[in-house]
């Protein structure tokens, strides 16, 4: 039995006045790929930014409830922001290379950490390269513009750019949404690969993707967890109707 | 929201009854020719067993489509999946029917004589449970499911007791033993027709119900 | 119907083009005066020799110089002032917050400010003010920096040219994309690192550009000078910050209206102003590009 990396509890989003977030609780457990499934506008994405803080953002936002990480409650006060996200990675939809060289873009990451020595850097660049299975795309083009990559490799670049900084748990909203099936295909592979030393959350609106690369599968209607389970289990006999309509395709 | 594959799942379900319908016809049709040592309508049953056969392509494929262009969960799913096996348990029911009423005329009308008067009341009950299982499948009404396992343990008790009255009586008096040999080999038929009941009923609780149960024990998720 | 549509349509097409015909009539009209009327004087001597004999003969390089001079300490005032206001304004401030939007509403009313009124800002507050604050307390009392020279017009300058850059700057960091900022904070950056490293970087152009702008407004104000700084004639060039200097529109400002021999002058005139038109179109035309270059770069 895995253990817990992230918990919620009763976690509460406002946008002003209107909720987005209604008492989500959830365990997400360790080093296994939890996806997020749902209607679009039912939160999942917004629930995602709450696990890095990146709601913190947006004015007006008012969050109640928990956000457990390794035990540790993230909204608490002396929590420090920017040491968090360096723990959390995230990977979002449309792909978002800075306008640098592909070396520099990986380098990013580290350099704000404080790591100037160049040969330490090379070999981190080298290594998140790998780990994202682009290195042998890009050895060649370190000092090109990240720009210059097709959307699939961006991808996979902003992939090894978030696995730079070493995080424990690496969020991803849609990443394989703007790709075509062979690059999704790729980023697919490459979560299961990733799946073995990374925590990894997926928002997702494709079912099938969910079904093929998930573990644990939660479910969000209007803001609302409704269910969550092993992703066999869920797609095979989903315990609450309201998910069997949605993932049969009876609505949404 | 009307999905554009619900007729295909509609004609499933309706083929899947069918041949539930025609199997269940096809076993009572074996039995009732088996108490009455009836030839003429072992004729029929062999003959009746093409349609099955055709059937059982037709479904095969219907299933094979709604795999392709869908990629179907939950309850379509398990209706797939169960439809398949059952489709398979139908037809090899069909078969066993066909099999007994090869083996009546063999018994040379002697049934009565060699089995002491139970084959009528095993007769009875497999033609029962049969029909019980398929109206399982029509209602999807899982409560009685226990029942039919309980019943199929019992028609498989009552053949193997059957079967082996019947070897002593061969010992005792071999003119009878062509007769014998055929009886206890549709007493055997008899016992399959069980066990494919069984699974049958064990079909039905997936497709309900989504647990899997084998051999009358349910299985844990893991 | 249609013909009503055809005849609307065909309506727009010929007054545009006659608009532009017009336009281009005009400017024409312009630059072949001054080229016809100043031709004869341009020549290499001419850029890089004193006035002499009254302003009839000579050339103009003392207010080449004087321009430049003007414009360099002008944007090295102005541009890291605007930058960083930009700056402020783009990221830190909320949107509505009463900060913001009192800066927002000073830098509109600044640009709508005649630029003669910056003239007198400058002689009423930085000569007679400061500059004799500094005098006071620096020199006892002696007069240095009371009076007109290039460090006080090119401070009215600055005020002059601020908002330009202000807004040129501010329009360049919002077309900065937000994911870049997100991708950045997401990876453990803080916000001011953020600015540095994806922020400034990505808005370089638009920096620029604001310069350029600023710089070609600049070179070609007259009335803010009038009173800070712009001499006439000065044997030499401005050694220091406390000298005066030259200018090239203030030149032909001059010459066309308080010299002795208008006439004779008149040449010179035009030559003096095709130089200027020649620098600020120069200016302008770098600006275009560098904008362009930018907008295909980032597609």
């Amino acid at each position: 039995m895995k253990e817990v990396k992230i918990e919620t509890k009763d976690l509460t989003l406002h946008y002003g006045a209107k909720m987005a977030l209604n008492s989500v609780s959830v365990q997400i457990p360790e080093k296994q790929v939890t996806a997020f499934i749902g209607p679009s506008g039912c939160g999942k994405s917004t629930f995602l930014r709450t696990l890095n803080r990146m709601n913190d953002l947006i004015p007006n936002v008012h969050i109640s409830g928990e956000v457990l990480i390794d035990g540790l409650n993230i909204y608490e006060k002396r929590i420090d922001v920017v040491n968090l996200r360096k723990k959390i990675g995230m990977v979002f939809q449309k792909s978002n290379p800075f306008a640098k060289s592909v070396f520099d873009n990986i380098a990013y990451g580290p350099r704000i950490n404080g790591i100037h020595n160049t040969k330490k850097l090379h070999e981190i660049v080298e290594t998140a390269l790998h780990r994202a299975a682009i290195w042998d795309e890009v050895k060649d083009r370190l000092n090109d513009s990240a720009l210059a990559l097709s959307g699939g490799q961006q991808q996979r670049l902003c992939i090894a750019r978030s696995l730079a900084v070493e995080p424990e748990i690496i969020l991803m909203d849609e990443p394989a949404s703007a790709l075509d099936p062979i690059s999704t295909g790729k980023i697919e592979e490459l979560i299961f690969e990733l799946k073995k030393n990374y925590t990894i959350v997926i928002v997702t609106h494709n079912m099938q993707q969910a079904a093929r690369i998930s573990d644990f599968t939660a479910f969000f209607y209007m803001g609302e967890l409704i269910e969550f389970g092993k992703t066999r289990k869920l797609f095979t006999a989903p315990e609450i109707k309201q998910t069997e309509d949605y993932i049969t395709g009876r609505f949404g | 929201m009307e999905r554009h594959f619900e007729q295909e799942l509609d004609k499933l379900n309706r083929r899947i009854l069918k041949m539930g319908g025609l199997v269940s016809e096809q076993v009572k049709k074996a039995m009732t020719a088996l108490v009455r040592c009836d030839v003429q309508l072992a004729e029929e049953i062999i003959e009746g067993d093409i349609r099955l056969d055709k059937l059982d392509v037709k479904i095969d494929k219907l299933c094979q489509r709604i795999f392709v262009l869908t990629q179907p969960v939950a309850t379509d799913l398990r209706l797939i999946m169960s439809a398949l096996k059952m489709n398979n348990d139908l037809e090899r029911m069909g078969d066993l029917a066909v099999s007994i009423a090869r083996k009546i005329e063999g018994i040379h009308g002697s049934a009565e004589i060699i089995a002491g008067g139970q084959i009528d009341e095993l007769a009875k009950m497999t033609g029962m449970i049969v029909n019980d299982v398929i109206n399982v499948l029509h209602s999807r009404n899982i409560a009685i499911v226990n029942d039919i396992f309980a019943d199929a343990r019992i028609i498989k008790d009552k053949t193997r007791i059957l079967s082996e009255k019947i070897i002593d009586r061969m010992k005792q008096e071999p003119e009878l033993i062509p007769g014998a040999t055929c009886l206890i080999i549709i007493l055997t038929h008899i016992g399959r027709l069980a066990d494919y009941t069984t699974n049958i009923a064990e079909s039905v609780i997936f497709l309900v119900d989504g647990r899997i149960v084998k051999h009358g024990i349910l299985r844990e998720e893991d | 119907m249609k013909q009503k549509r055809q005849i609307g349509g065909g309506l727009l097409v010929g007054l545009s083009g006659f608009s532009v015909i017009l336009i281009l009539a005009i400017m024409i009209g312009i630059l072949t005066v001054i080229i016809l009327g100043g031709r004869e004087r341009i020549s290499w001597e001419f850029l890089t020799s004193f006035p002499e004999n009254g302003m009839m003969e000579g050339g103009i390089f003392p207010a080449i110089i004087g321009t430049a001079l003007l414009v360099i300490l002008m944007s090295m005032a102005a541009v890291p002032f605007g930058v960083i206001t930009a700056i402020y304004l783009a990221e830190y401030a909320g949107e509505k917050s009463v900060i913001a939007q009192t800066i927002r509403f000073a830098v509109r009313t600044l640009a709508t400010v005649p630029s003669i009124i910056f003239g007198l800002f400058g002689l009423g507050f930085f000569i007679r003010f400061v500059g004799a604050g500094m005098d006071q307390v620096f020199l006892s009392g002696n007069l240095k920096w009371a009076q007109p020279n290039l460090l006080w017009a090119s401070m009215t300058m600055a005020l002059l040219t601020l908002p330009v850059v202000i807004v040129s700057v501010e329009e360049a960091i919002r077309t900065v994309p937000q994911e870049l900022r997100e991708a950045s904070l997401a990876l453990g950056a803080t916000r001011w690192q953020t600015v540095k490293r994806v922020v400034i970087p990505g808005s370089l152009s638009g920096i620029l550009t604001g310069t350029i702008l600023a710089v070609s407004r600049g070179a070609g104000e007259v009335a803010p000078i009038l009173f800070t700084g712009a001499a006439y004639y000065l044997a030499n060039l401005p050694g220091s910050l406390s000298d005066q200097f030259m200018n090239l529109g203030y030149h032909i400002y001059i010459l066309s209206t308080q010299s002795a021999n208008v006439d004779q002058t008149l040449p010179i005139q035009y030559a003096t102003t095709m130089v200027l038109l020649l620098l600020t179109f120069i200016l302008n035309l770098t600006a275009v590009v560098i904008r362009s270059r930018f907008r295909r770069g980032i597609r």
